[in-house]
């Protein structure tokens, strides 16, 4: 009896694991999957794309003297119902932008997740007997920012008349001139989805 | 001369499917869907910016997929977001264009590559 209970147990166990799909690493270069109602990374990688296009295509980082631009990454709101790290958005563009040789990014200043406090820190070491004063920082080093990005994402949800869902997202970014506080390049671009009325996008 | 004109055939089918020498259509099934009539290059800044431009020659509305490898002078890949596959979409019989700006001053060679838009 206690033969038959193991046998079947064992049974059982190959039967469920033999029809559990298996994982899949995605291929990131032809992800043939199909859309989802949210935003993934196929979604981030093509906002960012287009907006370091449209930067570098403006002109705004064309520095007179050839010299490159700093910029501090202010606000990125997220306004949408999901929960996204804007850093995910803001990371893609500040790799390309440093990539470009027109701009540095300043790591000194801006929002909370796009600043090291290690450049303040290593700064309280300047009165400390146990470091060598030689190897300090300096006041007087860190350089500021010329130019700031910020940006937002929109989510707007609408019901279609058939019962489908119409999902549209806005990025919208904006690269400010501190100095004068005028915007030198602004872009938005939307990606829209629309779906059963059943997904959720949040 | 059978082999000349063989050669010279097989030289034709290679050029036909080339249809730019900095274009190249990944799926050469796509060859009698859209043409290429040429690259425009200038200079913005200090990058290299460039425009393809051609034709929806189908009787459809159509989706194409590009990308454009950009390299550097020793001819290594400058990776960035613009190698990323974008999507563009054609009236039927209308000519298109669409520019890509050089990621990076150093920048000075590419290869555009034309594709068939993905089934998601």
């Amino acid at each position: 009896m206690k033969k038959i209970i193991s046998s079947s147990i064992i049974t059982a166990t190959l039967l469920i694991t033999g029809c559990a799909d298996k994982t899949e690493r995605i291929d990131l270069n032809h992800d043939t999957a199909g859309q989802v109602m949210g935003l993934d990374y196929r979604d981030f990688n093509e906002a960012a794309g287009k907006m370091v296009q449209s930067m570098l295509a403006s002109g705004a980082l064309d520095k007179k003297d050839g010299d490159r631009f700093v910029i501090a990454i202010s606000d990125i709101k997220n306004d949408t119902m999901q929960h996204i790290d804007t850093d995910q958005l803001v990371k893609k563009i500040r790799v390309d932008l440093l990539r470009s040789k027109r701009a540095v990014i300043t790591t000194a200043v801006g929002s909370d997740g796009n600043v090291d406090k290690m450049n303040k820190e290593v700064r309280k070491l300047n009165d400390d007997a146990d470091f060598n004063q030689r190897t300090t920082q300096k006041k007087g080093q860190l350089i500021a920012p010329e130019l700031s990005l910020s940006g937002k994402i929109i989510q707007k949800n609408i019901t279609m008349d058939d019962g489908k869902q119409q999902v549209e997202y806005y990025f919208q970014m904006s690269l400010t001139e501190l100095s004068t506080g005028l915007a030198w390049w602004e872009d938005e671009e939307i990606i829209g989805k629309r779906g059963s009325g059943k997904s959720v996008a949040w | 001369m059978k082999k000349r004109l063989l050669g010279l055939g097989l030289a034709l089918l290679v050029l036909g499917c080339a249809p730019q020498p900095n274009v190249k259509f990944v799926e050469n099934s796509i060859s009698s869907d859209i043409s290429v009539e040429g690259v425009r290059e200038r200079t913005k800044g200090q990058l290299k910016e460039i425009e393809v431009y051609g034709e929806n020659e189908s009787g459809d509305y159509m989706t194409f997929r590009y990308r454009v490898v950009w390299k550097d002078k020793d001819g290594f890949e400058i990776k960035s977001m613009s190698s990323n596959w974008q999507n563009f979409s054609v009236f039927k019989k209308t000519p298109y264009q669409f520019s890509v700006i050089a990621p990076s001053i150093d920048a000075v060679a590419y290869m555009v590559y034309i594709n068939e838009p993905l089934d998601n």
